[in-house]
């Protein structure tokens, strides 16, 4: 039996700053359990080593410190690090950048108290640290209605909900599905890789708003499309590794008319592409000062779209490597739901890491098919519901009422033959 | 004049009798605790058949439509697991109308459960009158002794013992699904605000009628999500009004989304609700307007009122746009300012001018013009007044601490 309930695992990505944020926001917890922290640092060249040092020397702060320093290896393998260091039968991954709630440790560890296999995925939602920015607004808007929808009672889990910046899961579990994939050096979809492995060995993702920590980091244009890059070439990783999931990606397809044109500049006539994109990036200050926000969206999600898919080429090569890579992927997939039976259980079960076609049965009888796709910002079980009220509502009340009657008919069948039985 | 019926049209539909002072009626139609529409049906009589309501039902596409969804939807939905609701507080704000408040009151009372409390903001009271209505019932009550609706309702949110403060005018009176309807929008922690359908309490003076068709706050029978990706956050008057509105106490609080500049009691008029839909949009958080969360609201019965009424709304809401303008430099503010000058203000003075059917009465448009005019020195009036208040606020403060 280990002597730590928990062990927090914090690679950290040279900001000293935020680091010494974090770990007087662990020192404050409110929880009675004995936990270990153990820093990772990522090839650090400023002063996060002294922050981390001077932390090592506060005593009683923690059960137990431990700084490691590596030369940069990115942080799926300072992860992997820290995890095979650890000593404690919880692992709880936190990004360098957030700060934690005082009861965050306690949340995680009261739901490893009650399931096993499971990993419990945290809260971690930006602060707006320039107020107005639309940037930041965005960016916070998209986590509020990511984390809204993983958490809705009904939702099924996918791979993309695995985020590793505030999770936690048991070190057997960890260990078994094999840690992160230290292909995903540089890039971003570490987590998401390790997601797809985590579901496929049977753990459980559970998503719990109480386990809160803010991240603290100023979000910026230019930053975000740096992440996007980065994510293009993560994606490709992943759908190298795994053709199950290439339908469910990005790079099957740009989406409307403008990001089409965008990631063909993007793919065809790179520098181009490169000097309008700079240019629209440089002038986005314009309608953020005027307040028109929906232009200001609509411009940034075309930028977004641009540097998605320059992170592309820059991964693969060219549009023909990104047509082999799509006809890799597995074939498309039918699932079916019955409307005579409660919805939410199967909707849980329901696979949304593709797009898929669901069948509407009542019963025997097919209702109708609704388009699934991975991308859907809402919940999947209200979204499905809505669905098939507005375009099956006819069709449905007609198979309930023919059941009903059906059901009337045999009970006066039977009613008859009673009677002669007599 | 028309008579106000509620039919639920998952029981059995009866006829309605006694009618016989009203030619014809408009009625509610609901599916449990769903709102599905409202149909206008004639009277014979004095009697509304069942078989009328039904037929006026099945007439209307919107309604049938309506009511398929919500039975399939329904259906779907039984047994599904839901997230508990959030706790919440009724903040009723009030001046001196005590006889409205003990209607608003008495429903309040019937429709609340031990998950939240009713609390009523006096706001610079004359008299002790609301004080003793408000001892005969099970809930609290605090004074505000600055005149200002906005002023109130801040009080109120910082009362509220509830997660959720849930504002109701002293003119409303509350439906059971109004509170649940509410609350079950909250799930999604991006919802700041939800609103809610209110529809006409009595329809029995021509005001009354008038007011409705021009001016009702009713936003139509289909549930909305407004964010700033489907408008543009001054065009909150599309979202829902003051009388039927609920806010997370901790949103209010940390934005104070009451300015104490804005609505009654100050020269602004109205236009307080407005500005907090605005500064909740613009915040990137989303409002819902759900017509289930049902109230009802008793219009002003006299074409006098409706002349002061008017003007106050106008007066408020070009405030609120001049507001936004000024000092959030929302250019959109100009825009829909516009918009909505064209489309209530001149096309009302067109339909007067030219005698168009159930068209205002010419001193009510005017009245319209005339608060639409005299905002932007209202609103700098009340600005003022509010600084310097707050100036003279700030120097007793310090003299106290001296």
């Amino acid at each position: 039996v280990s002597e730590f309930s928990c062990t927090v695992v914090i690679a950290s990505d040279s900001r000293p700053d935020q680091l010494n944020r974090l770990l007087s926001g662990l020192s404050l917890q409110t929880t009675d359990a004995r936990i270990e922290v153990i820093v990772i640092l990522d090839g650090v060249t400023d002063a996060s080593r002294n922050v981390a040092l001077a932390w090592e020397e506060k005593v009683g702060a923690f059960a137990s410190f431990l700084v490691y320093e590596q030369s940069r290896n990115g942080l799926a393998a300072a992860r992997n690090r820290g995890a095979f260091l650890a000593r404690g039968p919880v692992l709880l991954f936190l990004d360098d950048d957030v700060i934690p709630e005082a009861d965050l440790i306690s949340v995680h560890l009261r739901h490893h108290a009650t399931a096993d296999h499971i990993a419990v995925l945290g809260d971690l939602e930006p602060v707006q640290m320039r107020p107005h920015s639309l940037c930041e607004l965005s960016l916070w808007s998209w986590w509020e209605d990511t984390f809204h929808r993983r958490s809705a009672p009904g939702q099924p889990s996918s791979f993309r909900d695995f985020t590793a910046g505030n999770v936690s899961l048991r070190a057997e579990d960890f260990s078994r599905a094999g840690g992160f994939d230290t292909d995903f050096a540089t890039y971003r979809r570490e987590g998401h890789e390790l997601g797809h492995r985590l579901l496929n060995s049977g753990v459980r993702f559970v998503a719990e708003r109480g386990a809160r920590a803010r991240r603290h980091t100023v979000a910026t244009v230019r930053g975000a499309l740096r992440a996007k890059r980065n994510e293009a070439q993560g994606d490709v990783l992943l759908a190298r590794k795994y053709p199950e999931l290439i339908r469910g990606l990005p790079l099957m397809a740009a989406g409307d008319k403008r990001a089409r044109r965008a990631a063909g500049l993007a793919m065809f006539l790179p520098w181009i592409g490169d000097l309008i994109f700079l240019a629209r990036a440089t002038l986005l200050w314009i309608p953020e000062r005027l307040r028109r926000r929906r232009s200001w969206q609509a411009k940034f999600d075309v930028l977004q779209t641009y540097a998605y898919w320059r992170g592309l080429r820059r991964a693969v090569g060219s549009m023909k490597a990104v047509h082999a890579l799509r006809e890799t992927a597995l074939p498309p997939m039918t699932q079916q739901i019955d409307a005579s039976r409660p919805l939410a259980a199967q909707v849980e079960r329901l696979n949304i890491d593709v797009p898929s076609r669901l069948l509407v049965l009542y019963k025997d009888d097919a209702v109708g098919s609704i388009e699934l796709n991975p991308g859907n910002p809402e919940p999947l079980l209200p979204w499905i519901v809505r669905e098939i009220s507005e375009r099956m509502a006819s069709t449905l009340l007609l198979d309930v009422a023919r059941g009903v009657l059906v059901q009337q008919a045999a009970e006066a069948a039977s009613d008859v033959q009673l009677i002669e039985t007599a | 004049v028309k008579a106000l019926l509620q039919v639920d049209l998952a029981g059995r539909i009866v006829d309605q009798a006694g009618l016989g002072d009203y030619l014809s009626a408009r009625v509610v139609l609901r599916y449990g605790d769903r709102v599905i529409g409202v149909v206008d049906i004639p009277i014979e009589d004095g009697l509304l058949s069942a078989s009328d309501i039904r037929l006026a039902a099945d007439g209307s596409v919107e309604v049938s439509e309506r009511l398929r969804r919500v039975v399939v939807e329904e259906l779907l939905m039984q047994n599904s697991p839901t997230s508990a609701p959030p706790s919440w507080t009724v903040v009723v704000c009030t001046r001196d109308r005590t006889e409205l408040l003990r209607t608003c009151l008495d429903s309040l009372v019937a429709v609340t459960d031990p998950s939240g409390e009713i609390l009523v903001i006096d706001n610079a009271p004359s008299s002790d009158a609301t004080e003793r209505l408000v001892a005969e019932y099970p809930v609290r009550y605090a004074v505000e002794p600055r005149r200002g609706l906005n002023r109130a309702r801040m009080l109120g949110a910082h009362l509220a013992t509830g997660e959720i403060v849930i504002y109701a005018d002293d003119d409303t009176i509350a439906e059971p699904c109004w509170i649940p309807a509410l609350l079950k929008e909250f799930s999604e922690a991006r919802v700041g605000g939800v609103t809610g359908l209110t529809l006409p309490y009595e329809l029995e003076t021509p005001a009354q009628e008038l007011f409705e068709r021009h001016y009702g706050f009713g936003k139509g029978f289909h549930r909305r999500v407004f964010d700033i990706r489907s408008v543009a956050p001054t065009s909150s008057g599309a979202v829902g009004s003051g009388g039927n509105m609920a806010f997370r106490k901790e949103l209010i609080l940390r934005k104070g989304l009451f300015e104490a500049e804005l609505d009654m009691g100050t020269r602004a008029r109205t236009g307080g609700d407005l500005y907090a839909i605005y500064r909740v949009l613009a915040d990137s958080y989303r409002m819902v307007y759900t017509p289930d969360a049902l109230n009802w609201h008793r219009h002003r019965r006299e074409l006098e009122d409706l002349r002061r009424t008017f003007y106050d709304y106008s007066a408020g809401a070009y405030s609120v746009f001049w507001k936004c303008l000024v000092e959030h430099r929302e250019l959109a503010a100009v825009r829909i300012g516009w918009w909505w000058f064209r489309k209530h203000h001149l096309r009302e003075l067109a339909r007067t001018l030219t005698r168009r059917p159930n068209h205002l009465p010419v001193g009510v448009v005017l009245a319209a013009f005339k608060g639409t005019l005299a905002a932007p020195f209202l609103h700098l009036v009340s600005r003022r007044a509010e600084r310097s208040r707050r100036a003279a606020h700030g120097s007793v403060l310090k003299e106290k601490t001296a």
